[in-house]
């Protein structure tokens, strides 16, 4: 990685605007927050308007030129109204904060696992996973009478998590004390072909148009939320991350560093971790800042369609829905020009990452 | 090459079970929405009514959902083995909310019979009006306990008749499973999963509850419009991006190249549905200058009687301008960064500076030796941009009115027609599979040396 001075102006430039972006999504409820016009308060918000204000005297889409019936110009609409009078500049602060959100969320719900699996079909591969066939049997037999009764008991969630827990990891150690031994003494066994598994399964990934399947997946869920969405985005996005890592795991595996750490005894999660780990973070990187573009592309695509997060929550995309039919030019350029610049200068940050 | 193409071929094959296992699973579990009442309701017919009894029984029958879901099933030992199979609704909710309970199957069955028997005898001349419509929706066992007490304080007639009433309950009590314990039961063939596979496989998906057409008949109709987009998005991309990324690829680090190529990254951060947007209020109408009205007025389909397909097409195919311009402009900056870089790498091989040494112009070395090494790799990107182009194709479609596969089902889902939904995620996903399948292929004749390791 190059130290800060190193980094060319345009990438730092990238990286200032998308930092303010982010200073901005967080501070949003502080920026955009409704101010009566006879209030007396000190300290008073850059835009006096929060995002679901109805300012009755400024409705059906009063342009940001237009003359606009307000107290002052400190509660002129500098970005313009939509139908139903609301601040679109208290909207776009609070549409770029959900963007955001959601964004984050779906990255790192899928980031974690995605990671992981890479990691571990990468260095294990096809071959790294061998049972006895006496475990292989009573693995899947033990998997199945849990499973059943986890569906079939009447308890608590929690009951049902502490249970998963406790049981995987008992699951863990005897089975696999059990298979040691067993292979110790006899070498019939099979191969847990782990790598394929998931190169099926990313292929799989490749071959769906996003679109569609999120329209789909989305049907799961009785009511629309940001919760459901992010979740959707992140099995989505999860083989992204897996496939990247598993390509660098392999590129790295052959080194040399790797080869006598494996000599000197240490063991494969140690290598993993200590080893392996710290060399792929910048393959990470790169994967995290495309899967967070294509994240919020995603989610203001769709509530652009009027799908993805539910009404009473303001979205990038909805904005642009709204101004779309009637011609409101503000209620379409400037939420688009924020979009863009987000993924713009997310790209742009990881090509530079990918080349260096 | 054989090996891969057999081992591609035979990996075709759970990929399609699993893109219809998923599209099952989701159509199954959207149904809280009793799809054979839907039916009833868009027929006309009251189902709660006698006559709508008999319709939901044969409707319910027709959509095969008396059956069991899968080959198999792993359940309680006291459970029913397919629940199913009790077409009314009323009982199927007593049962499975009682079984989950604990109650044994067979005695709920009892139970719901012997209150069939009552719901026939008992009328309003021997017990009051509330007690019988209590026993109607009574679901619970406590609902059941209780109507079973009031009852005692009846009419002697109907004390009579509480008492199979009572004793089956209290057998049902004493009988009650305090341990689950699993049992595996076999369906066979006869399942909704294998039915309903088959039949997608077979292009019979049903009919759609917002007209009543044929599924596959309306997919079809769509899907001609989708691929006509996306044929035409491949094809201007490919004529744009080709010849940018050569000249970008000879010329690496000139204004040209730094040029064009920011200029592709900063179309490709474009939301396609903004740039769509854009482009339908500043240039099809002359709201904001005269000069600015360019292109056609999106969704403005001429249409007269009896026009065949293509003609129509050809008519409006001015309208296809715009939603091409927008797709295209997604699509170059990663075609032309490709061939760019394919070329400089091409550049720097042995065999470029072989020729270029035989004493070969520099345009021959560039047509004869660098570009078809340049563009057989692009087989397999063209291919694989195809769920993406897909992906933008719905946005793209809903925005210009386009009547194709992505506008079907985002109306769909707006009708909840699921029928239709679940078919079109099935089917597309089915055929992108498959033309990622016949890319390969293609890619593995043009290209011989690919293996299985990559």
């Amino acid at each position: 990685m190059n130290s800060w001075t190193k980094i060319p102006l345009d990438v730092k430039l990238a990286m200032i605007i998308l930092l303010g972006i982010f200073i901005l999504s967080i501070l949003a409820p502080l920026l955009a927050y409704e101010v009566r016009q006879d209030s007396n308060a000190i300290i008073v918000p850059l835009i006096p308007y929060g995002p679901n204000t109805i300012d009755v005297k400024n409705q059906n889409y009063v342009g940001p030129f237009e003359y606009q019936l307000v107290y002052s110009g400190y509660f002129r609409h500098w970005l313009g109204t939509d139908k139903l009078g609301r601040d679109i500049a208290a909207q776009l602060i609070h549409g770029t904060q959900t963007s955001m959100i959601i964004g984050f969320l779906s990255v790192l719900l899928a980031l974690i696992p995605g990671v992981l699996i890479g990691l571990i079909a990468g260095f294990k591969g096809d071959k790294g996973f061998m049972f006895h066939w006496v475990t292989a049997i009573l693995t899947f037999i033990f998997s199945c009478t849990f499973l059943f009764y986890l569906l079939y008991l009447p308890v608590d969630v929690w009951v049902h998590l502490v249970l998963i827990i406790a049981y995987s990891s008992a699951m863990y150690f005897i089975i696999g004390q059990l298979n040691t031994y067993l292979l110790n003494r006899s070498y019939v066994g099979f191969h847990f072909p782990f790598d394929s598994i998931l190169m099926r399964m990313v292929e799989l990934r490749k071959s769906l148009p996003a679109m569609f399947i999120l329209l789909g997946l989305l049907t799961f869920f009785s009511h629309s939320g940001i919760i459901s969405l992010t979740f959707t985005i992140a099995l989505l996005s999860w083989t992204e991350f897996a496939r990247f890592t598993r390509g660098e795991v392999i590129n790295i595996k052959k080194e040399s560093y790797i080869i006598s750490a494996k000599t000197l005894g240490f063991s494969d999660i140690r290598i993993m971790m200590r080893h392996i780990f710290p060399n792929i973070i910048p393959t990470i990187a790169v994967v995290t800042c495309f899967a967070f573009s294509g994240a919020i592309l995603l989610e203001s695509s769709l509530s652009f369609l009027g799908i993805g997060v539910p009404i009473e929550s303001v979205s990038l995309g909805m904005i642009l829905a709204g101004g779309r039919d009637l011609q409101a030019w503000w209620m379409v350029v400037f939420p688009g020009i924020m979009i863009f610049i987000i993924i713009f200068c997310l790209n742009h940050i990881a090509s530079y990452l990918q080349e260096s | 090459m054989w090996r891969y193409i057999g081992y591609r071929v035979v990996l075709f094959i759970p990929t399609t079970i699993a893109i219809l296992l998923i599209a099952f699973l989701l159509s199954r579990q959207t149904f809280d929405v009793d799809t054979a009442e839907s039916w009833l309701i868009y027929d006309g017919i009251d189902p709660n009514s006698v006559e709508g009894n008999k319709a939901y029984e044969r409707e319910y029958k027709l959509q095969n959902l008396n059956l069991p879901l899968f080959y198999f099933s792993i359940i309680p030992a006291h459970y029913h083995p397919n629940l199913n199979s009790i077409i009314d609704r009323q009982d199927r909710k007593i049962l499975s909310s009682l079984q989950s309970e604990g109650y044994r199957c067979e005695d709920v069955l009892t139970l719901l019979e012997v209150r069939k028997n009552l719901l026939s005898t008992l009328n309003y001349r021997i017990i009051p009006d509330s007690i019988l419509q209590a026993l109607n929706f009574a679901e619970s066992i406590h609902d059941f306990q209780a109507i079973s007490s009031m009852l005692n304080y009846e009419s002697e007639q109907a004390q009579t008749l509480n008492g199979k009433f009572h004793k089956t309950i209290q057998k049902m009590e004493e009988r009650k499973v305090h341990f689950i314990s699993p049992s595996f039961v076999w369906h066979g063939i006869k399942n909704q999963w294998h039915l309903w596979s088959i039949n997608m496989l077979n292009g019979n998906m049903g009919k759609s509850i917002k007209d009543g057409r044929k599924v596959s008949q309306k997919i079809w109709n769509a899907m001609r419009w989708t691929l006509i987009l996306l044929g035409l998005n491949l094809i201007f991309t490919l004529i744009i991006s080709i010849p940018f990324g050569i000249w970008s690829g000879l010329k690496t680090g000139s204004w040209f190249d730094r040029l064009t190529q920011s200029f592709w990254m900063m179309l490709y951060a474009t939301p396609v549905f903004w740039l769509a947007s854009m482009l339908i209020m500043y240039f099809t109408s002359d709201r904001y200058g005269t000069w600015m009205d360019i292109f056609p007025v999106p969704g403005l389909w001429h249409t007269e009687p009896n026009q065949t397909f293509w003609s129509f097409l050809k008519v409006n195919s001015h309208q296809f301008i715009l939603p091409v311009i927008c797709l295209v402009a997604n699509d170059i900056a990663f075609l032309s960064r490709v061939v760019r870089n394919n070329v400089r790498e091409n550049l720097n091989k042995r065999y470029t500076k072989v020729a270029a040494a035989k004493g070969l112009s520099q345009t021959l070395v560039l047509v004869k030796h660098v570009i078809p090494n340049v563009l057989i790799p692009l087989v397999t990107i063209v291919v694989a941009a195809i769920p993406a182009g897909l992906s933008g194709g719905l946005i793209i479609e809903v925005l210009f009115n386009i009547p194709g596969v992505g506008r079907l089902m985002y109306e769909s889902i707006q009708t909840q027609d699921w029928n239709v939904v679940f078919s079109i995620l099935a089917i597309i996903s089915l055929a992108v599979t498959l033309f990622l399948l016949v890319g390969d292929v293609l890619y593995a004749f043009v290209n011989p040396k690919v293996s299985i390791d990559e």
